[in-house]
């Protein structure tokens, strides 16, 4: 199967270890990966402060990089949401562009959503025998749908002792730019997620979404609690799996 | 009470309140916990279905909201009540001032309403000598405070059982113990005797049903019934979108709102009463009146924030709320706390005053999924954001050049890989073991409370390249 990889501009400025799994993990599943040229960012943190002009310009720019692409998969739960959610209000009033946005809309999957719904696969046969749990993102599950999709995943990982986060559901604290304006609330808000992880024992806290995991992974870090901070795919890639080339 | 005028205020002096923040999260995890359980014995797929009903009525009634307004208004005068259509909160007022003096009102009871906190109509009964006693425990413990209430349907969640006490021993003349038990004790025997001097009762309104006239109240503690059974005189006031067509309607809704608000299948009192007792009848108001508030509803029919008048304020999307659930009620600053208050505040009362609150959550969108009326409030939240951008055209000098500056780089590959390019060279002597723990505003907020990742040393799109013709890795 071909496929685009839309990296998002976390992954690939502060995460680009992250890319590297989601690349060698596609490719293992037999997926023929591209990488157009162009991309930059889906235009969220403009979108969520209310500035929808400014965000147009960069969103038609990715509409247009991704135009001649089949699927494409992003390794973002609220990148994706952006798009599939997003698009649609931000170009509602212009005919032509609401029309290239849906398309573009219809190919954009998730990481675990493309690889569990399209690629029908639920093990990727990774092996990783840590303690580990799951926090779920929320533009992931709420706006997205995804939800059990990259859980089904982790579950079938070889070794792996999978704990449920309590109130796995519950906001990390980010919010984009709330973090910086309202950076106290946040602190407030983060500190919860993380004492929720620290009580499930785990090793490893998983994630779907960049930007949760870096927030959650700065406030352990500050607080120095050695919880290992992993996006999916970096799990997914580990041990070598059963359909390496 | 006092309230500051700033958001940044109001919320610093909530974080730094560890009784108030205890109680509202173990007062909202309660709730949420409750909640959860009834959803859970109707199912998920029929609690969609009655969520999809109610929104259906709400829209419904939203859309022929003059025509079932004209239709209880009749009924209601028909009934033999007597209506007030009031624009703005003051006309409210002046309308139940006015009767209160007419009356020669000493006494005033009231019980559950947010509309009459909304308008401000205790301390202006106050004023002309009136004895207003709220009678719902919660509504009587803020009053004793000085406070406004802090949750739409828990307003004393911020208080704990010894400041509860505190409050209660400094109005008895016994001592009253910190027991849960012996608190309600002294409230009900306390606020029981008040009831046998009332000249007027004041109640809100969970539903009005235009079909018959009739007044819907829903409690758990039964005294806003022995209100309307007691008062010689009854006013009660609602919103004026509070409005459904009939007792099919409301069947949808109790259920529903009960669940979303508690838990609970039903709320324990459920009281429809149609005003004025009849002849032959032996108690019951001998006069009724029914006002009916705008205050800033009526502007919103027709815009894009019309669904906000479906609320039926339960309360879940502040207990669902990781904003709301970290900084109570007040900090909010109107009578509407959490995700309903951030959009119905800036929306009623302005931009200008309350516009702040649209920034004050995170958009995780747990309020929108938690509303049974699915308002989209989260949405609601983002378009307030850009009306601010785009009507006062500015959302603040600093941010209308970040964001133009970002579109322009962020718009072309080349810009872009030269603006990452930069920051990563640039970074250094913030970088510290791969972390950044200092830098400068606007970072230096995220760093209070956390690391943040310095750039690496190959971005992903220079991996790619080594990648690119790996073909099979
Ligand atoms: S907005 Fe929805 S969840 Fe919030 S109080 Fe109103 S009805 Fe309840």
């Amino acid at each position: 199967m071909k496929a685009s990889l839309f990296v998002t501009c976390i992954a690939d400025m502060m995460y680009a270890d992250v890319g590297k799994s989601v690349v060698q993990v596609l490719r293992r599943n037999g997926v023929d990966l591209d990488f157009p040229e162009g991309q930059t960012c889906c235009g969220q943190p403009a979108f969520s402060s209310g500035y929808y002009k400014e965000t147009a310009i960069v969103a038609k720019k990715m509409i247009e990089v991704f135009e001649k692409s089949e699927k494409v998969v992003i390794p973002s739960g609220s990148c994706a949401a952006m798009i599939h959610h997003g698009y649609p209000i931000l170009f509602a009033n212009d005919p032509i562009w609401k029309k290239r946005a849906e398309e573009f809309v219809a190919k954009c999957y998730e990481f675990s959503q493309f690889i569990v719904d399209i690629l029908g696969i639920t093990d990727v046969g990774a092996t990783f025998p840590k303690k580990v749990t799951y926090h779920s993102s929320c533009h992931m599950t709420r706006i997205l749908g995804v939800e059990e999709q990259p859980k089904t995943l982790l579950k079938n990982v070889k070794g792996i002792d999978f704990i449920e986060l309590p109130y796995s559901f519950d906001c990390c604290g980010f919010g984009g730019t709330f973090s910086m304006k309202m950076a106290d609330i946040s602190g407030a808000i983060v500190e919860e997620k993380v004492e929720n992880i620290i009580g499930t024992g785990a090793e490893v806290l998983v994630g779907s979404d960049l930007t949760c995991l870096m927030n959650i992974g700065g406030r352990l870090s500050r607080r120095g609690v050695p919880v290992q901070v992993m996006h999916l795919a970096q799990v997914l890639d580990q041990g070598g799996g059963k359909n390496a080339y | 009470m006092h309230i500051e005028p700033s958001f940044h205020k109001r919320y610093h002096k909530a974080l730094r309140d560890t009784a108030m923040l205890k109680a509202v999260k173990n007062g909202t995890g309660r709730l949420r916990g409750q909640r959860a359980t009834a959803i859970e014995g109707v199912g998920a797929d029929r609690w969609m279905e009655f969520r999809n009903r109610a929104e259906a009525i709400r829209l419904h009634v939203i859309q022929h909201l003059d025509q079932y307004l004209e239709q209880l208004v009749d009924n209601v005068i028909k009934n033999g009540g007597h209506v007030c259509l009031a624009k703005t909160g003051e006309e409210a007022v002046q309308y139940i001032a006015e009767l209160a003096k007419k009356k020669n009102a000493k006494t005033i009871l009231k019980s559950k309403s947010m509309v009459s906190e909304e308008i401000h109509l205790n301390p202006a009964l106050e004023q002309q000598g009136c004895n207003v006693i709220e009678s719902d425990l919660g509504e009587w413990i803020i009053q004793l405070a000085g406070e406004t209430p802090s949750h739409i349907i828990a307003p004393a969640m911020h208080k704990n059982r010894f400041q509860v006490a505190d409050l209660f021993n400094a109005v008895s003349e016994e001592k009253v113990s910190t027991e849960i038990a012996d608190l309600c004790g002294f409230a009900r025997k306390y606020l029981r005797e008040k009831f046998l001097g009332i000249d007027i009762g004041i109640t809100g309104c969970n539903f009005a049903l235009a079909d018959s006239g009739a007044i819907t109240l829903c409690t758990n503690e039964g005294n806003a019934r022995i209100i309307s059974t007691l008062a010689p005189t009854l006013v009660t006031i609602m919103g004026m979108e509070r409005i459904l067509p009939g007792l099919e309607e409301l069947t949808v809704m109790l259920s529903l709102l009960a669940r979303s608000a508690t838990g609970q299948k039903l709320t324990v009192y459920n009281t429809l009463s149609t005003g004025v007792r009849n002849p032959e009848e032996l108690d019951g108001p001998q006069e009724f009146h029914l006002v009916i508030v705008d205050n800033g509803r009526s502007k919103q029919l027709g815009t894009k924030y019309e669904k906000i008048l479906n609320c039926i304020r339960c309360g879940s999307c502040l207990n669902a709320c990781p904003v709301y659930r970290n900084i109570g009620g007040h900090a909010y600053g109107w009578v509407y706390p959490g995700p309903i208050g951030a959009v119905l505040s800036p929306l009623y009362q302005g931009m200008d005053k309350y516009g702040e609150l649209a920034y004050a959550t995170t958009l995780c969108g747990a309020c929108t999924f938690a509303c049974p009326v699915k308002i989209p409030l989260h949405d609601m939240l983002y378009a307030l954001r850009n009306d601010k951008v785009e009507l006062e055209k500015t959302g603040g000098l600093v941010e209308d050049m970040t964001y133009k500056g970002w579109s322009a780089a962020f718009a072309s590959m080349s810009r872009y890989r030269f603006s990452i390019g930069m920051a990563r060279r640039f970074q250094f002597p913030l970088v510290k073991a791969e972390k950044i723990a200092y830098g400068p505003p606007p970072i230096s907020d995220w760093l209070k409370h956390r690391d943040m990742p310095a750039l690496p040393k190959k971005f992903f799109h220079e991996i790619w390249r080594e990648m690119k013709n790996d073909g099979k890795e």
